[in-house]
């Protein structure tokens, strides 16, 4: 544990539960997430039963040296980005926990439980109406957006 | 033997040399909801297990290391909200 | 003129062609070199030379039969089932024997000696041709051509009569002499002293030799004979002046012994004083001394070889023995029979179940001292103690008993811990020096085992050999943790002072971050200590002096542990104690509450002792005891009869734990088992003694202000799990997460799983599993039928 710092003993801690106890249809890279306990990739499946069913999606955390006290940045990468009114084609993700309303008692687990419960809630797959303007406009990370929030309800 | 005549004995106990461990009152919860570290042990900034790193609960119940949540409420998005509950946070007195 | 004329002259001049040779006088020289002229005119040298040749051969013949008839042995006897004194009247007819042979046989062959002069001067000016040398050739070729089977018995013992005469005065026969004193018969020959026949045996020896180096059969005949009982000599004598003696430096005095008695002795025999004729045997016998000096090393080797277990285990007084063998070894190519031997030593003596762990670890230690000595770069400590790590590594109590040498008051170890503070990074230092020395990088020794061996392990010290028994310093530190632990609450001790200090010692060794948990531990105890007193002497505190009124009133004292930091802690059901002892817990719980503000406290009520007075008819019994313990005891002064089964739903004891506590009562004969299962109270029962073997827990004395802390096994039992336990526990948890990794990600090659599985060892205590640990813990998983292993990966059983 020597030479940890305080924001990377919590991750380890994380990870350990992550990997030991594992939400359903979430999958942590383990061997790369030791590698470097900033980058994380979690392997999402979509939910049984919702329009994502089937899908594999990568969700990309990376946490900076204040976190839990800072939110991690979290986007969609890889070649499958779900189609979803708060997700961005870029992989940006609208989602207030991960800016505005992050908490330090929140977790890599509850915001990926987060973001599958926004999936599946979902009741027509289909980019954000800004989509095109906001994936040519914007910073590359996320947490640089000023988000309006969607409506929940979407 | 059992006719015998009833044994009499007397237990005097002379010192009791016992074990035990401590432990926070006033709350159920076993970890920080911040560090998630155990309360008995200090926060991820402090050294020693004792004294130095207390605790701290609102009135909303939640207890945290006090160094964990006056971090927390130093930071911009805090709001003076509790982590957990995000309710108004006051610090309680016992 | 044909040959046939000349045959006369021919007959004159060589005598010994005609048939009766004893009527012709050797002719004079003047009518010599007239025949010579004849000879060399008419062209009959090599006819002469043949001729004469061809009758010496066969005159030879005739008399080596005879020669050797001297050789047969006298009696059927076999010489090895003689006794002493037997033998040596045997070897002293043998010597007899043998120098006459050699005096006929030098006689014989002198006779030829005109004969061969004149010969030799047919041929005038060649050099090349020594008839001579061709003679002594001859019979040297006549004599092997009929030899017989046992031949060398006799010259044995003629060298071996010469040579007890010889070394009567050596190391060893000054030894017998003084043991011997007033014996009436010389050391030397035997006989009785008025008769002594040294000085006849010493001059006919030196006669005999010298007519062997005249003839030359010297060398080919006895030559054999002689080096040979010069190494029985030598390996006797280096037999009789090690034995069992390891304390004093030998091999300087067995240079010397082989530098002037032995030197003199080959002297006598190679270069008898009146010898002109074979001065070369000088350098002979340099090389020879040469040979001798490494006959003498290999013996010495080979004779503390086969001591070295008895040298370790009186090391190290064995010192000087360690030393000599270090200077021989490298003389010597030994080092693998070294190994052999000293593992077999150490097999059949050392490493099975007679053997308390604490002694191997003792024999251990000695024998890392005398190998590093022997053998400094360390390839064979390697390979001859890594059996003995191997079998400590089977023993449970190999950790505890480490640890316990380590820091015991005054054992060296505790020292050597000490000395070598600066190793803790010696891994770091290992790596810098490749980088920066290496110009002075050494190749590893060619015997060094390529695939065992690490520099680092072959350099390291005593207490990192130790350490190394398990491979890991984590597993030492947490088996330290647990002694640490049971010591402290078991012993309640007053003065940890000892307990910090060998702490410091161990950080030096482990570091601070791997003791940590060590520091709060001692931390708890020594601030107890203080919130005791403070609980007590407060006037404010519910415990202080003015509340303490009731006469049932006792003190309680309690260590106040940080859970986290300490071992878990065994047996973890709640003991309900009697009530009165609850009350008191209670009360101290209050004061410590209102001391500490928002803490309190967890009894646990398992742990801990008390002491008691059992108030008697007649008598006050005092016994220290744990809690259950007392308990057991506090419920029959209620009621006298309990079953077990009521007891443990009293008390919240398992039934099992129950009925071994109640053993130590029944010892002190108090209880008594009336029928099964039913205990009664007796008052006046016997203690038996005769359970156990620790006379003074049963004895009448020391009933008064007994400590007993756990079961009443031999061993205390103690309040932690060991880290044995803590391991198996450790596995377990790791097979949680196995679990929950394979069931996401269906298999798993065994790598990948551990690499998976390091990042967790971190986590807790810091214990590593190693791949091979691994992969047999996932075998055992696989042979539970839980998993699956196909196609070099792992998988869960559905």
């Amino acid at each position: 544990m020597a030479g940890k710092t305080p924001s990377e003993k919590r991750l380890h801690k994380e990870l350990i539960s992550l990997v030991k106890e594992p939400p359903p249809g979430m999958i942590v890279d383990a061997d790369q997430a030791e590698q470097n306990l900033n980058t994380w990739t979690i392997n999402m499946q979509g939910a049984e039963g919702t329009l994502y069913d089937g899908e594999l999606f990568q969700l990309q955390f990376k946490f900076g040296s204040s976190y839990p006290f800072e939110s991690p940045e979290v986007t969609f990468v890889g070649q499958n980005i779900p189609v979803h009114p708060h997700v961005y084609s870029n992989g940006h993700i609208c989602l207030s926990i991960l800016t505005d309303d992050w908490s330090p008692a929140l977790s890599v687990q509850s915001v990926c439980l987060s973001i599958i419960s926004m999936l599946s809630s979902c009741k027509e797959k289909k980019r954000p109406p800004d989509n095109s303007f906001y994936v040519k406009t914007c910073n590359k990370n996320p947490k640089k957006t000023k988000w309006w929030y969607h409506d929940d309800k979407v | 033997m059992s006719d015998q005549p009833e044994s009499f004995m007397r237990i005097v106990i002379k010192e009791f040399l016992g074990v035990g461990n401590w432990r926070w009152s006033f709350t159920n919860d076993r970890i920080c909801g911040i560090c998630r570290v155990q309360f008995e042990i200090c926060c991820p900034n402090c050294d020693n297990p004792e004294a130095q790193c207390p605790i701290a609960w609102g009135r909303c119940s939640h207890a945290f290391h006090l160094h964990c949540v006056l971090k927390w409420l130093d930071t911009e998005h805090a709001n003076n909200k509790c982590p957990i509950c995000r309710q108004n946070w006051e610090l309680r007195v016992y | 003129m044909d040959k046939k004329s000349y045959w006369n002259d021919i007959i004159i001049a060589f005598p010994i062609l005609s048939k009766d040779e004893q009527h012709f006088e050797q002719c004079d020289d003047e009518q010599f070199v007239v025949i010579k002229n004849i000879i060399v005119e008419n062209k009959l040298i090599s006819f002469v030379h043949g001729m004469v040749m061809n009758k010496i051969k066969q005159d030879l013949m005739a008399k080596v039969n005879e020669f050797w008839l001297y050789f047969m042995p006298n009696n059927v006897v076999e010489l090895s089932g003689l006794k002493t004194q037997e033998q040596i009247f045997e070897d002293y007819i043998g010597f007899e024997k043998f120098k006459t042979a050699i005096d006929e046989l030098f006689n014989l062959a002198q006779s030829y000696v005109d004969t061969i002069n004149r010969l030799q001067m047919l041929f005038e000016n060649n050099n090349r041709i020594n008839l001579l040398k061709n003679l002594n050739a001859q019979i040297c070729a006549l004599l092997h051509s009929q030899l017989p089977s046992d031949y060398n018995s006799i010259i044995y013992q003629f060298y071996r009569a010469a040579l007890k005469v010889f070394s009567k005065d050596d190391i060893v026969g000054d030894k017998k002499n003084t043991s011997k004193e007033g014996a009436s018969c010389c050391n030397g020959c035997n006989f009785e002293i008025v008769d002594c026949k040294c000085d006849y045996i010493l001059e006919s020896f030196h006669l005999t030799n010298w007519q062997l180096i005249t003839i030359g059969i010297l060398e080919p005949l006895a030559g054999d004979v002689i080096i040979d009982l010069i190494h029985q000599k030598i390996e006797t004598e280096v037999l009789e002046i090690t034995k069992e003696n390891f304390g004093e430096h030998q091999v300087s005095t067995l240079e010397k012994w082989i530098d002037t008695n032995v030197y003199d002795w080959m002297k006598y025999i190679y270069k008898p004083k009146c010898s002109t004729t074979l001065n070369l045997e000088d350098t002979n016998i340099e090389v020879f001394m040469k040979k001798l000096k490494h006959l003498l090393y290999e013996s010495y080797t080979r004779t503390r070889i086969d001591q070295l277990f008895n040298i370790i285990i009186e090391y190290p007084d064995s010192e000087p023995a360690v030393i000599d063998l270090s200077f021989t070894l490298h003389k010597t190519n030994l080092k693998s029979e070294l190994c052999k031997k000293l593992q077999n030593a150490l097999h059949s003596r050392l490493l099975h179940p007679a053997v308390n762990t604490i002694d191997i670890i003792t024999a251990y230690t000695a024998a890392i001292k005398v190998l590093r000595k022997i053998d400094p770069c360390g390839a064979l400590l390697q390979e001859v103690t890594q059996p003995i790590r191997a079998y400590l590594r089977s023993r449970k109590d190999t950790v505890r008993c480490v640890m316990t040498t380590l820091t015991e008051e005054g054992h060296y170890l505790t020292d050597e811990l000490v000395r070598n503070e600066n190793v803790l990074d010696e891994d770091d230092i290992y790596e810098e020096e490749n980088m920066t020395d290496w110009t002075k990088w050494m190749p590893d020794p060619v015997d060094a085992n390529p695939s065992k061996s690490s520099k680092r392990f072959r350099n390291s010290d005593t207490v990192s050999m130790l350490v190394d028994i398990y491979g890991t310093r984590e597993l030492f530190v947490n088996e330290y943790r647990a002694l640490l632990a049971d010591r402290l609450l078991t012993q309640f001790m007053d003065n940890i002072g000892d307990e910090i200090r060998y702490l410091e010692l161990l950080k030096l060794r482990f570091g601070d971050s791997l003791l940590h948990s060590c520091s709060v531990m001692l931390k708890d105890v020594y601030d107890s200590k203080r919130i005791n007193h403070h609980l007590y002497s407060d006037p404010t505190s519910n415990l202080s002096s003015n509340n303490l009124n009731n006469e049932l009133e006792f003190p309680v004292r309690a260590i106040i542990v940080s859970n986290q930091f300490w071992p878990n802690f065994k047996d973890n059901f709640n003991v309900e104690l009697p009530p009165v002892i609850q009350k008191h817990l209670d009360n101290y719980t209050k004061a410590f509450e209102s001391f500490k503000g928002n803490r309190t406290l967890n009894w646990k009520p398992n742990l801990g002792i008390i002491n008691i007075d059992l108030q008697l008819r007649d008598k006050i019994l005092n016994f220290t005891v744990s809690p259950i313990h007392a308990t057991i005891i506090w419920h029959f002064q209620e009621q006298e009869e309990w079953t077990i089964n009521d007891l443990s739903i009293k008390m919240c004891v398992p039934a099992t734990t129950l009925r071994r506590r109640i053993g130590f009562w029944q010892n002190q004969g108090l209880l008594r088992e009336k029928s099964f299962d039913k205990f009664i109270f007796v008052e006046d029962g016997i203690p038996t003694t005769s359970l156990s073997g620790k006379g003074n827990r049963n004895s009448v004395v020391s009933r008064n202000s007994e400590f007993v802390y756990g079961d009443d096994d031999d061993e205390m039992e103690s309040a932690v799990a060991s880290a044995q336990d803590q391991r198996e526990e450790e596995l377990q948890v790791f097979w949680s997460y196995i679990v929950g990794m394979l069931t996401n990600l269906d298999s798993l090659p065994l790598d990948r799983i551990h690499q998976m599985l390091k990042m967790f060892a971190t986590q807790g205590t810091g214990v590593d599993c190693s791949l091979t640990q691994l992969r047999l813990f996932l075998d055992e998983k696989v042979k539970q039928h839980l998993l699956i292993f196909t196609g070099g990966r792992y998988k869960l059983a559905k």
